[in-house]
């Protein structure tokens, strides 16, 4: 008997690991891994180039005003003389600060809340979707601004406000999976069998919203990006003398005739954007090879 | 119909109740009051003030006072602009305020939602040809860049370089200063809209009814018309929900970049005068309209779609 299930296992074949061959695929997909590559670089110059560079990115220089991209300044000066290179990186660093704070409280919360509902169900998971349907109905931008004006306007209040209300899709996504999951035959078999609750969501269920959970925190990162952007639109969130990508777009808004003063930021951010959306299509891809 | 219409209409009242609830617990349980910050008041001022503003009062009175203000249809008064109504402000009598947004809100849709059917339906009509692939890929940009950064860069080029359109402003309303917000408006909301016509127009030609209709030899004009072009609507219709919402924003956001008069400009000047009245106001508003046209998006699904009209 012994050796009937000793041949039974030798039979199975040795598959790769799902994450193997999950990070196979996505390095095959050759848009994904550049726009990975691009979010990789952009990020360490974002740390690095305000470190080294040699004017601070609050240095106002009066000789200096609205310049033209040069060899001495390569993005131009800003209606202060600032160097407009660095304030881009020290903005970007700001920015991704606040997006991937953002994107981390929001996939906590979310995934928490979402799982919760989805595994207890019953009438905890309604009373649970309701509150989630209720915020729904509030336009985002609004409730943010709410949040904002009530508790004040600093940079670590403007993230937890983004967050706030950014957990809804995630909470959504991942209690739908966890549902599915719940009812899967291995995980039912596992509770027959006396697994208990805490390990069964551990090793089951968590494990299986990873993919979902990877490629939603792919979206989640641009979409903080751009809540951030639009608060400082509304003369929100940062605040001068430190600035955000938002915060360069909304200034090189108001002065149109220094082309640059709009250009480099707003590129900056589109090529960032695209990237985060390339690089979630490959991950997606990558995960759900259909 | 009526029945369901009526039903739906009943849901949506716990769930405005509820936000408004929540709106004010957040906004009277911040401590200290909106005229802390004022010159410095007298005592019998700031009594006067307090009462005007009924902030003497026990909490759920202040709430329940609030209800009956806003199922009247008034919306309290401005802690900013002392003793003028909201709604004077939300509504003016001239163009402006609501008024504003609700336009470009409306522009919008009415040419967004069926140009992104069309060029969506030709799209997915002619798979994988240049005009899909631009279809497709403008998508994709314009789902990741946002209106915030599109409309300075089309500002920068429609009218500081070529000097086409205005750079900003309302003037009369007319075509010359709506087109470009309108323009970066609709290109943010366009391309999903037709992107999701395209792929569920590819999923109705593959199934097996409209096999059967080829089979059957029916021309194609009548198989599109008659039978491809309903059920492939649905999803863009279920899109319509969310997306109003968003719209709502976008058009905040829009205002701002061309320095409109609309709900945009009230919401930043609430927001730096600490208006708690007003910055409650525009964001019930907002509920109130996110959730009917919710209710709307519902009713056309259901006179669409005949597997929910039973």
């Amino acid at each position: 008997m012994f050796g009937k299930i000793n041949t039974l296992n030798l039979d199975i074949p040795k598959t790769k690991g799902f994450w193997l061959s999950v990070f196979a695929r996505l390095s095959r997909n050759k848009l994904a891994m550049t726009s990975g590559l691009i979010i990789v670089i952009l990020t360490l110059m974002c740390i690095f180039v305000p470190m080294v560079s040699s004017v601070a990115f609050d240095k106002t220089d009066w000789g200096q005003i609205m310049q033209t991209p040069s060899g001495q300044h390569w993005f131009g000066t800003d209606s202060l003389g600032r160097d407009l290179f660095v304030r881009c990186f020290i903005g970007g660093r700001i920015t991704f600060e606040i997006a991937f704070a953002a994107a981390f409280v929001v996939l906590l919360v979310g995934i928490f809340y979402g799982a919760i509902a989805g595994y207890v169900g019953g009438k905890l998971d309604t009373i649970m979707m309701r509150v989630v349907d209720v915020l729904y109905g509030i336009p985002f931008l609004f409730f943010c601004i709410l949040l904002i004006t009530l508790f004040g306007n600093s940079m670590a209040l403007s993230f937890v406000a983004i967050a706030a209300i950014s957990w809804l899709d995630m909470s959504r996504i991942v209690r739908g999976q966890t549902l599915s999951i719940k009812h899967k035959e291995f995980v039912e078999a596992a509770m027959i069998s006396g697994v208990s609750n805490l390990k069964i969501i551990t090793r089951h269920v968590i494990p299986n919203l990873l993919g979902v959970v990877i490629v939603y925190a792919a979206l989640t990162v641009p979409n903080m990006i751009v809540m951030s952007a639009v608060l400082s639109f509304f003369g929100l969130g940062v605040t001068e003398p430190m600035t955000s990508w938002g915060l360069l777009i909304s200034d090189g808004a108001q002065n149109m005739q220094a082309w640059w003063l709009l250009l480099f930021p707003a590129g900056l951010m589109i090529i960032t954007l695209l990237s985060f959306a390339f690089l979630a299509n490959g991950l997606r891809d990558a995960l759900d090879p259909r | 119909m009526l029945k369901f219409a009526i039903k739906r209409t009943l849901v949506a009242i716990p769930t405005l109740l509820a936000i408004i609830t929540l709106v004010f617990i957040l906004v009277h349980m911040t401590p200290g009051n909106p005229f802390d910050g004022e010159r410095a008041l007298s005592p019998e001022a700031l009594k006067s003030l307090m009462t005007q503003y009924r902030l003497n009062l026990p909490i759920w009175q202040q709430y329940l006072l609030y209800l009956n203000d806003l199922l009247h249809g008034s919306f309290g008064i401005s802690m900013k602009y002392l003793g003028q109504s909201i709604n004077g402000l939300l509504f003016p009598d001239n163009m402006g305020g609501f008024w504003v947004t609700l336009r470009l809100s409306i522009y919008t849709m009415v040419i967004a939602v069926p140009s992104g059917i069309i060029l969506g339906a030709y799209a997915g009509l002619h798979k994988n040809s240049w005009f899909d692939k631009i279809v497709v890929s403008s998508n994709i940009f314009f789902t990741a860049v946002p209106t915030m950064v599109t409309g300075p860069l089309a500002v920068l080029i429609l009218a500081v370089t070529l000097r086409i359109f205005p750079a900003g402003g309302w003037g009369d309303g007319d075509f010359q200063h709506l087109f470009l917000p309108v323009l970066v408006l609709i290109l943010a909301y366009l391309p999903t809209i037709a992107f999701v016509m395209r792929g569920s127009i590819i999923d109705v030609l593959n199934s097996n009814y409209i096999r059967t209709a080829r089979a059957k030899g029916l021309p194609t004009k009548t198989i599109l018309f008659k039978h491809a072009i309903k059920p492939a609507i649905l999803p863009v219709i279920s899109l319509l929900g969310p997306m109003f919402a968003g719209i709502l924003v976008g058009a905040v956001v829009t205002e701002q970049i061309f320095t409109l008069p609309g709900l945009g400009v009230l919401t930043t000047n609430a927001a730096t005068n600490r208006d708690y009245n007003m910055i409650m106001a525009i964001t019930i508003l907002g509920s109130i309209l996110t959730i009917v046209f919710n209710i709307i998006v519902d009713l056309l699904y259901m006179l669409l779609d005949p597997k929910i009209k039973q």
